[in-house]
């Protein structure tokens, strides 16, 4: 394209000369340009020093692109819309493009012919080929059957092979050997959990809500579950991304789906409320933002958060875009809801467990009660305190009982943990037998006081109530039918270890009542020793008598041990889904700023992937039902992104570089297709078989290029150091859950418990914000894969963060593998390596036995010399871990 | 010769180091830069600026004076009561004659040495997001703190030690924890390493060189020198089998480092490790540790004094909300001594000519008290922050706040002003210090950011 020589004259209106040499400007162009942009981009302090008013000017902006991106994005003027006809108009003055956009990857994606090279008999291959062939490199002979099958058991299911495994394949000589294997890989259960770990790092998934407090969501996980069992099950790619965005409609009263929108709210949320308005506003901004940046990098590649304060420095993605994005998500709000297995509640197994557990809670309570009075002064009633007090009357049948607080130790509003009626011994006010509780007001805005904690059997201070009324609140239970009572029990913070010690009730009258209406007083605070005294569970155990001391620990590790048992813990109630209401008017803001509020913007698709994905009609009536036609806008087959950018993940997986390399950045700062053909070829085949993510990795596996050496032959080394071409294969070292899940498996003590609530490996509490604590070495109950690793944001174990295991707060979607000498420490002398190694040591009975669980295969010869040599200088521990420190250990 | 990749052996870190440094860059006038370390003092809870170091008289001629304009204000815990001086006299310390709090004996000796800035703002006033915001520029999650982009641009001293170290206080750990020494979307090599006197390096081992130890370490190697030669020579094993070396000559020289028993007895008494106040004895055997890695080729330490919120405001760190006098004069005698001892030691070794060292917290508190309370709620327009040693202009006060230290008025700094003049001093342009992540070309001071020249020696 030849660009006319430019005038160095500035001229004025209507005195624009061409800057496109075979199509002159018209006056039309003149007028547009007139009409819509001069006023901004005139003479005098052009806005962003774009002066449309020079021949020089206009020359700049069209050479730099930035008209057409402006043009693509349709993002000026910022007061209205250009017309078809003045867009046209305007683009006139492109040098002679079509119309179709100048990023390639918003272009349509093509079914390029596959091309005819020798050896090219698979697709894959007959691509990578040509691209060898044309630079002249040799590609690999194929690797061992033993190394193909580490890369490839590694690659799909993030486990290594046993030695058994190994022998099989080896043994079979058919020509679908490879094929079985990959087959029996797909169908394992660990293929969901490793293809997990891919995407919920994608999805910048936590299970903390950062910020201040931090605390963990403890109904994050059943997205996660949602998410391996969709890889387990291949569910079609585009159901996966419908569901994630709009699953509230889809999955109506279906548990299996609900849990997806998960990936909206996945991550990190201020849980502070602020008085401020420009504050609140900012961390609803904050919010929104995070939804419409990770809907834009995951699903379709583009870092669409960019452009939240002035249009995207380098792609075709307007400011109005962005706002036009949050319009479409701006109904979305974080919290849970509730899923319809809620009846798990409510379940015998449940009810069984619940009185179990408070029972013995109850013990620990009673048995510290006694040291607690055994310690008090003065003469009365024991006093009052914040773990247990009770009072007994004689029995009585009713309906319903009242306890109603006068007043509290320091005049706050008082705070009732758990409030227990009882026959006897037996506790008949529990919600889970449908027990209800009715308080005169709870104060508002706190998760972790409100009314359905007064019965619901679990203890400590975030499963309390709180009054909304200074120093007084009444509490009434109503009993699905009369029952006997003869005792109260209550607690301001009864948890293992109490903290809390104030909104202690110090003055109250218990009542009853048999119809809800009349009330008879049965006990009161007269005659009890005065002052609220807080004495640590660990002094009261010290002042116990032995015989006392050991039931209260035995009634400890009972309770301990119940707490671990769950059902309800282990089985979603709810899941962190995302709330749903009608939104608010969305504002373009002015730089960003929530304060500058501009015109209302609507809902809409970014303008610039309707040329090739078609129209995005956003005009339905609910915001559910626009997320669901935008989730199904992205997958309707033609649109240019979302298959591009989940198929290159896929590849990414397997061969280390995706074939575009910066994966959730399909823009001009992500660089171009090392293979624009293949990637295309990929996406197409992927969609028409059924956006089966199963059935491409089983297509790109069966290639000769995944089967190829890993040897650094000198001749394409120099030529192609980087493997760009994929001459070879590359040998990766595992990410950090690998490592730990390799370490676990190998060593025989990997629980293969899936699904359901994960573990900890920090210590974890919450005195207000959420304190995180190092763990010495993390028990059993860790020892599944690290995809259950409860990940807090801001806090990464020492052992996976070694690892490059990536901060969650964050997406993430290509981890770092970097070697530090930390690593190396966390290796050779971390307490869980050598306890996995002494595991392994005890149980094996040779070094060779040992060699064979942790390699899955048998040692060569110089390998049997060295372990033998290890097994002579430190037995069968030393041997596991110097293997488990080997580099071939640690990659695949 | 420093490795440009920190303590990163082998990876893969987009980022673009050329003209980075200003001295590459030819900046004219500019003199290299002489910081090869850096220490940053961290008091967490928000250390109140006008109870230590910005002085205010009309706080103390108007105690107890309603607060003008305040009216119907509300600041983080909500109602603000009448004016409260601070509970101690200030006094002119050093030549310069600088005022400061008369709680501050020790480190009032110094005051020649240093340089304020009174004028500092935070985007937050609440600790977490407060506290990232001073040690990483945002006040979101995920962003890789100062010591972590320092770390990836001027590489590590040592092969002995960690190139970035936090040592949290002996009572826990910082509001935000370890995110306030990550490395955000840096690779992880980056990261601080934390440990303090109390809690020793991690994965040491037994920290001797045991015959065994060296034997299993060369039967490792042989085995990957075997699997390496079944591959060609590949790189990422090289570096792995690099790594081992390193790890072993780390795991030799971390127990040195850290036993604080090499020291003279009168070097304990100057940082005042056996005070009877147990609190400050930690705080010293930290900051002598500080002084220790520093010597031995640490690039960056971030040392705290204070922890996190308890559930009583002002008991663990300096948020002083309801009872400033009591509170403080438990935070304050563990700060001074024990710090003015570390700044003495290392000036007198030499170490300051090299060595930049940062006071921080996170945002300031009130010329007000809190209703109903004797302390002081959170105020995040106003608040000081020091530097000194390498580069640094000592003696100069650089900003101020208004009368009563409500808000910063003159020469008034943000936080990436701060970061930006730190960057500055090591040499770099914080312009240039960026790294791609999720499409933008990210920054410490995001698109922020002026180098205060004012308290940069020239």
């Amino acid at each position: 394209m030849v660009m006319m020589a430019v005038s160095a004259l500035p001229i004025g209106l209507g005195m624009l000369v061409p800057v496109n040499a075979e199509q002159l400007p018209s006056q039309k162009a003149r007028k547009v340009l007139g009409g819509a942009c001069i006023s901004c981009h005139g003479k005098t302090n052009p806005a962003g020093s774009v002066d449309l008013s020079t021949d020089a000017g206009l020359q700049v902006a069209v050479t730099s692109g930035r008209l057409e991106r402006v043009l693509d994005a349709g993002s000026m003027p910022l007061n209205r819309r250009l017309t078809k006809d003045e867009e046209a108009t305007l683009r006139t003055l492109l040098p002679g493009k079509s119309s179709a956009p100048a990023l390639w990857s918003l272009r349509p994606i093509s079914n390029p012919q596959v091309p005819k090279v020798l050896g090219g008999k698979h697709p894959v291959d007959a691509f990578i080929l040509s691209g060898l062939k044309a630079k002249g490199i040799t590609a690999n002979p194929p690797a061992t059957k033993v190394a193909w099958l580490r890369r490839v058991t590694v690659d799909l299911t993030g486990l290594p092979p046993t030695a058994v495994e190994t022998a099989a394949y080896v043994a079979d000589q058919s020509v679908t050997a490879r094929q079985k294997v990959i087959d029996r890989l797909l169908a394992s259960p660990a293929y969901g959990e490793r293809m997990a770990r891919m995407w919920l790092d994608v999805a910048r998934f936590g299970e903390s809500h950062g910020y201040e407090q931090n605390h963990i969501r403890p109904n994050a996980w059943p997205y996660r579950d949602y998410v391996i069992r969709a890889f387990n099950n291949d569910k079609p790619y585009s159901d996966f991304i419908q569901e994630q965005l709009a699953g509230d409609v889809l999955g109506k009263g279906n548990p299996d789906i609900l849990p997806a929108t998960g990936f909206l709210v996945a991550g990190i949320h201020d849980t502070v409320p602020s008085q401020v308005e420009e504050a609140t506003r900012q961390q609803r901004a904050n919010d929104l933002e995070d939804i419409v940046a990770t809907v834009g990098a995951s699903v379709m590649g583009l870092t669409i958060g960019c452009a939240r304060c002035h249009d995207h420095k380098f792609d075709p993605i307007s400011q109005r875009d962005f706002y036009a994005l949050e319009a479409l998500f701006s109904g979305v709000y974080h919290g849970e809801t509730d899923l319809p297995r809620a009846s798990i509640k409510k379940s015998e197994a449940s009810v069984d467990w619940m009185h179990k557990a408070v029972n013995a809670h109850n013990q620990v309570q009673m048995l510290r009660l006694v040291g607690r009075v055994k310690s008090q002064g003065g003469t009365g009633r024991p006093a009052l305190n914040s773990q247990w007090n009770e009072e007994t009357f004689t029995d009585r049948e009713v309906k319903a009982i009242r306890f109603e607080v006068m007043a509290t130790n320091d005049g706050h509003e008082p705070c009732i943990d758990e409030l227990q009626v009882f026959n006897g011994d037996r506790n008949v006010s529990l919600a889970s037998d449908g027990v209800i509780a009715v308080p005169d007001s709870t104060l508002a805005g706190f998760a972790e006081h409100k009314s359905g904690h007064i019965n619901d059997g679990r203890f400590g201070n975030p499963n309390s109530w709180i009054s909304a009324t200074k120093g007084r609140g009444t509490v009434t239970l109503t009993f699905p039918k009369p029952v006997m009572v003869n005792r109260v029990a209550w607690s301001r913070d009864a948890g293992l270890v109490p903290r809390f010690d104030d909104r202690v009730p110090t003055a109250y009258t218990i009542s009853v009542s048999t119809d809800g209406k009349a009330w008879e007083t049965v006990a009161t605070h007269a005659g009890r020793i005065p002052g609220v005294t807080y004495v640590h569970p660990d002094e009261i155990r010290k002042s116990l008598e032995t015989a006392t001391r050991n039931a209260l620990d035995g009634a400890e590790a009972a309770w301990k041990k119940l707490l671990a048992k769950d059902p309800v813990q282990s089985s979603p109630s709810a899941a962190y889904t995302g709330r749903f209401t009608e939104p608010e008017p969305t504002y373009l803001l002015a730089r960003g700023d929530v304060m500058q509020r501009k015109e209302v913007v609507a809902p809409a698709a970014p303008k610039t992937m309707e040329f090739a994905a078609g129209a995005c009609g956003l005009e339905q009536a609910s915001e559910a039902d626009r997320r669901l036609a935008f989730a199904k806008w992205l997958t309707n087959g033609k649109h240019p992104t979302v298959a591009r950018v989940i198929v290159n993940r896929i590849w990414q997986q397997h061969f280390g570089r995706g074939l575009v390399a910066g994966p959730s950045d399909f823009g001009n700062m992500g660089g171009e297709p090392s293979h624009p053909a293949l990637l295309d070829h990929l996406a197409t085949w992927f969609m028409n078989n059924g956006w089966s993510v199963k059935k491409l990795h089983r297509y790109i596996l069966t290639s000769d290029t995944y089967a190829r050496s890993s040897f650094a032959s000198p001749a394409a080394m120099r030529k192609d150091a980087g493997n760009v071409f994929l001459w070879r294969m590359p040998v990766r070292r595992m990410e950090a859950e690998m490592v730990r899940d390799a370490i676990l498996s190998t060593c025989g003590n990997l629980d293969r418990t899936m699904y359901g609530p994960g573990y900890r490996l920090y210590g974890y509490d919450v005195v207000n914000v959420a304190r995180f604590t190092d763990i010495e070495l993390p028990g059993k109950e860790t020892w599944r894969r690290g995809i259950y690793s409860i990940a807090a944001r801001g806090v990464r174990d020492g052992f996976l963060g070694a690892f490059d295991c990536p901060e969650s707060s964050v997406r993430t979607p290509k981890r770092d593998a970097t070697t530090t000498a930390l690593q190396a420490l966390a290796l050779w002398n971390g307490k869980f390596v050598n306890e996995q190694a002494s595991l392994v040591g005890t149980k094996a009975n040779s070094p060779l036995d040992i060699f064979k669980r942790l390699m899955g295969r048998g040692p060569d010869t110089v390998e049997a010399a060295v372990i033998r040599d290890v097994h002579k200088a430190g037995g069968n521990e030393a041997v596991a871990r110097v293997l488990l420190n080997s580099s071939a250990f640690i990659s695949y | 010769m420093s490795n440009p990749f920190g303590s990163m052996i082998h990876g893969t870190p987009a980022m673009a180091l050329a003209s980075l440094f200003m001295r590459d860059a030819g900046v004219k006038g500019q003199k290299p830069a002489r910081v090869k370390r850096v220490l940053q003092i961290v008091c967490p809870g928000a250390a109140s600026h006008i109870d230590l170091w910005d002085y205010k008289p009309e706080l103390f001629k108007r105690n107890g004076d309603e607060m003008p304009g305040l009216t119907g204000v509300k600041s983080f815990q909500g109602g603000n009561g009448k004016i409260m001086r601070p509970p101690w006299e200030f006094r002119p310390a050093g030549r310069s004659g600088k005022m400061l709090s008369s709680m501050l004996p020790n480190l009032s000796r110094h005051a020649d040495d240093m340089a304020f800035i009174h004028s500092m703002t935070a985007r937050s006033s609440t600790h977490g997001p407060g506290l990232l915001q001073i040690n990483t520029g945002f006040v979101l999650d995920g962003f890789p703190s100062m010591g972590a982009w320092l770390s990836m641009a001027m590489g590590n001293l040592t092969d002995n030690l960690p190139t970035y170290v936090s040592i949290p206080d002996v009572r826990g750990l910082p509001p935000n924890g370890p995110a306030n020494w990550g490395s955000g979307f840096l690779p992880a090599a980056f990261q601080g390493t934390a440990f303090n006197a109390e809690k020793p390096l991690a994965n040491m081992g037994s920290g001797t060189a045991s015959a065994s130890d060296a034997r299993l370490r060369r039967e490792l190697e042989r085995l990957d020198k075997h699997f390496n030669a079944s591959l060609g020579g590949d790189s990422d094993v090289a570096a792995r089998m690099k790594s081992y070396a390193l790890a072993a000559k780390m795991q030799l020289a971390a127990p040195e480092a850290t036993d604080l028993r090499k020291e003279t007895p009168a070097t304990h008494a100057l940082y005042g490790t056996t005070s009877s106040n147990p609190l400050e004895a930690a705080y010293a055997r930290n900051a002598l540790l500080s002084r220790r890695l520093l010597e031995r080729g640490v690039r960056f330490v971030q040392l705290y004094c204070g922890a996190c919120a308890s559930g009583v405001d002002g008991l663990l760190n300096w948020d002083a909300h309801k009872t400033l006098k009591a509170d403080y004069e438990r935070h304050v005698p563990i700060l001074d001594r024990p710090t003015a001892g570390l700044l003495t030691d290392m000036k007198s070794r030499g170490l300051l000519d090299d060595t930049l060292i940062l006071w921080t917290t996170e945002f300031g508190r009130m010329p007000t008290h809190q209703i109903g309370a004797a302390g002081r709620d959170h105020n995040p327009d106003a608040f000081t922050v020091w530097m000194m040693g390498a580069g640094v202009k000592g003696g100069t006060s650089y900003g101020a706040t208004d009368e009563l230290g409500h808000k910063s008025v003159t020469d008034v700094a943000t936080i990436y002003d701060f970061h930006a003049t730190v960057l500055a001093l090591c040499g770099i342009d914080h312009t240039k210090l960026t790294y791609y992540h999720n499409g933008a070309q990210r920054r410490l001071t995001d698109v922020h950011g002026h180098v205060i020249r004012q308290v940069m020696q020239t």
